[in-house]
This record gives C-alpha cells, sequence and structure tokens, in this order.
C-alpha cells in the first residue's frame, strides 16, 4: 500500500471527488491538542446505521473525519452496554424496598458495589482495528494508535424491565484511527458497504462483509458516509 | 379463423422461445458484486449465493462463482456455531493459504482445487462465516462443468468439514460457473 504511485492515487481519488461533491461538510468547534498544540478539525458526528429499525439487530454508530496537523483519522463512536447481576453474597434481593422504591438511589449497602461498577472501565488499547469492506469486497483495516479508557454511566435495576436483577454499565466508546496514504486514498475513491469495530470482547459490526443477510445491510446513504467525512478534512 | 389464431400463436411462442435461447449464457446471470477491484482496477464479477444450499448439524455450506480480472473462482461461504472468548472464536473457522478443497466428481475422479491466501471466519452473534475461495484453472473449471459433483470436502486449520451435493444444487452449480467462465 505504501507503493502506491501518484497516478495510480490519482485515479483512485477521481471517483472519489465526484461522489463527494455532493456532500455537504459540517464540522465541530475546532479544538487544539494541549499537547502538541496542533489544531484539531473534526466533521460533526455523523450517524451509521444498518438494519429498518424493526428487527433485533438494528444498530447505530456514528463517524467523523478529523485532521491534526498533517495527520487525518477516522473517529468512530458506539454505546455499549453491559450487565452485572448483584452479587449473591451480598444478600441481597432485588426485592427489598429501598431499591426498587428509591428511584436513582442505591441501597447504601450496594455502595461499594456500585464504587466497583462505576470505575469499571473498557479499554481500547492501541491496534485495535476498525475493518471497512469495500464494494468489491476487500478490506481494509486501521488501528487505534492510543490507549482510551472509559468509564460506565451505571443504572440500577429496573423493576420492569427485562433484565431487573442487573445493573447496567453503558458506555460511550469514542475512539480515533490513524489512516496512511494509502488508506485515503482507497477509502476516498471506493464506498464501504461495511464496517466491524474491535472491542476488548467482541466485534461491532454495521454491515456484513458479505451483505448475505437482509437485516444486516447498510443503505447506500450509509455506505458514503465515511468517504465523505474523510473529503471534509483532506 | 381458429387454425390462423393457433398459427399466429405457435409463431409468437416460437419466436419467444429463438429469443431466449439467442441469449448469451451470461445474460441470466445474477451478480452480488458486479464492480471494479479497489486496487487493480480489474472487473470483479461476484454470482449471487443462491447456487445451493447444504445443511449438516447446524452447518450451513453455499456456493458461488468469482472472476476478477482473468481469473477464475469457485467460492464457498461456511458458516457454524462457535464458542468461547473473543480470541477463541477468532481462531475458531480458519481456511489455511493454499487450504484445500477436495471435490468429487460422478466418474469417481477427484478433482483437488486451492485457495491462494488464508482466510479467518468472521463471528456474529456466536456464528463463524467464512467466505474462502479456490483458484479454477481452465482445466478444473472445464471438469466442473461437464461433470456432476458428488461431495466436497473443505480443509479448515480445525477439522475437514464434507458436504454431500444433491442432483439439483450440483446443477446449479454448474449454471453459475457458466456465469463467471
Amino acid at each position: 500500500m505504501k507503493g502506491i504511485s501518484v497516478s495510480a492515487l490519482a485515479a483512485l481519488l477521481l471517483p472519489g471527488v465526484a461522489l463527494a461533491q455532493a456532500v455537504t461538510c459540517e464540522y465541530a468547534p475546532e479544538t487544539v491538542n494541549p499537547a502538541t498544540n496542533e489544531k484539531i478539525i473534526a466533521t460533526e458526528w455523523q450517524e451509521i446505521k444498518q438494519g429498518d429499525g424493526s428487527g433485533i439487530s438494528f444498530t447505530r454508530g456514528y463517524v467523523r473525519g478529523i485532521s491534526e496537523g498533517s495527520e487525518k483519522y477516522i473517529g468512530t463512536k458506539i454505546n455499549i452496554t453491559s450487565y452485572r447481576p448483584i452479587p449473591p453474597e451480598l444478600g441481597i434481593k432485588l426485592e427489598d424496598t429501598n431499591i426498587i422504591t428509591k428511584k436513582g438511589k442505591f441501597d447504601p449497602r450496594l455502595d461499594p458495589f456500585v464504587d466497583e461498577l462505576r470505575n469499571t472501565p473498557v479499554t481500547i488499547p492501541a491496534g485495535t482495528t476498525l475493518r471497512f469492506t469495500l464494494e468489491d469486497r476487500t478490506t481494509v483495516v486501521v488501528m487505534a494508535n492510543e490507549d482510551k479508557s472509559f468509564l460506565p454511566v451505571v443504572t440500577k435495576p429496573q423493576w420492569d424491565s427485562n433484565t431487573s436483577s442487573e445493573y447496567r454499565l453503558q458506555y460511550r466508546v469514542i475512539t480515533r484511527y490513524l489512516l496512511d496514504p494509502g488508506t485515503i486514498a482507497l477509502l476516498s475513491a471506493n464506498l464501504v458497504v461495511a464496517l466491524r469495530l474491535e472491542l476488548p470482547s467482541d466485534y461491532y459490526y454495521f454491515g456484513h462483509r458479505n451483505l448475505i443477510w437482509d437485516d444486516r445491510v447498510i443503505s447506500k446513504k450509509t455506505m458514503a458516509t465515511v468517504q465523505g467525512e474523510l473529503k471534509c478534512v483532506l | 379463423m381458429r387454425t390462423v389464431n393457433m398459427r399466429r400463436a405457435i409463431a409468437a411462442s416460437l419466436a419467444v422461445v429463438m429469443f431466449l435461447t439467442a441469449l448469451p449464457a451470461n445474460a441470466k446471470c445474477k451478480f452480488n458484486v458486479d464492480t471494479v477491484h479497489s486496487r487493480t482496477g480489474e472487473k470483479v464479477l461476484w454470482t449471487k449465493w443462491n447456487t445451493f444450499t447444504l445443511m449438516i448439524k447446524g452447518k450451513i455450506l453455499v456456493g458461488s462463482g468469482l472472476s476478477i480480472g482473468d481469473k477464475q473462482y469457485f467460492a464457498l461461504r461456511f458458516d457454524r456455531y462457535v464458542s468461547g472468548t473473543k480470541a477463541e472464536r477468532d481462531t475458531a473457522l480458519v481456511i489455511p493459504a493454499n487450504g484445500k478443497l477436495l471435490i468429487k466428481l460422478d466418474d469417481q475422479s477427484i478433482l483437488e482445487l486451492h485457495t491462494d491466501e488464508e482466510f479467518i471466519g468472521d463471528v456474529a452473534g456466536g456464528q463463524a462465516e467464512i467466505v474462502a475461495r479456490y483458484v479454477l484453472d481452465a482445466s478444473s473449471l472445464n471438469a466442473l462443468l461437464k461433470k456432476r459433483i458428488m461431495n466436497i470436502r473443505i480443509q479448515t486449520t480445525g477439522a475437514d468439514e464434507d458436504f454431500a451435493f444433491g442432483k439439483r444444487g450440483a446443477k446449479k452449480m454448474q449454471k453459475t460457473l457458466e456465469c463467471i467462465k
């Protein structure tokens, strides 16, 4: 990929230019990296999703293009949720009235457990991958170049919820992936038919590499989103 | 009057049949992917995955034909349930580079195809799915077009997987391979 010639780069970029002409660039307020003093230009988050919203496989996330000095990145934002049951050794049952009735407050006996949950991070280590599948079904893999950790918002068990006996941990995971010139050329020239985000314990899919499952198909608009956001920061 | 109408109807039917048979063989081909290769600029044609479906105990195998430029491939999509940690699931379904696909044909001969790279299955929702492509040279493509596939054996890093073909599936696969000839 590093050996890509100038003419090949131009040939790859040309169709991308034509597609990106219809894109309207919206930018988030500029910021500065305090460590390097480099200006950070980022587009507003653009939603990407798959499915028609009626199925349980409906998945939503966001992407943006980022430029920091001479470096270019693709940023992703997703919400991930996990559940933790009340440890049985605490001897506290959900039926205990002060868990159910005092909305927004935890039973004080649960404080150490809840503190532990609130300080349970999800870490996206450097090297974590984001894989794009292009229209020809070949893939492009990019990596996060820094460790990032996220703390959850903890919600107590809800009486009327399906997961009534478990605490809910919601993480907003924001990652950025460094792009080299070859990858920029490929993503500028091709639509992305599927994305796979790596998480520490699993993967998170938008679309499917082989587009065989009806409920894992992303829309044409979503397919052009990565290309559009990237063009806005080139 | 009735005879004239009947003659006209027969003539019209014959015209339709002649038109249909005059169409090139690949005019009826349906492609899932019809695009240009992002790196090489070659034409990429990938037929739909509706050739045959073989199922054994929660394992599903479907086939397709693929052409990239002037190269042809027999592509397989194989699904099976997997469990374990992410690391275990990541390596649960792998077809190595130069991995074998053995195809038993109706004349009892064995055709051996090979992958040209390693393929690693994706795992979503406890189901691993791998799409592997096997290189078809002129003689192997010709053999598959002329002889009926009876059985196939896929070599994976875990275990070999065997599937038996029905008549219909074998015929559909031949029609699909015509599309990438």
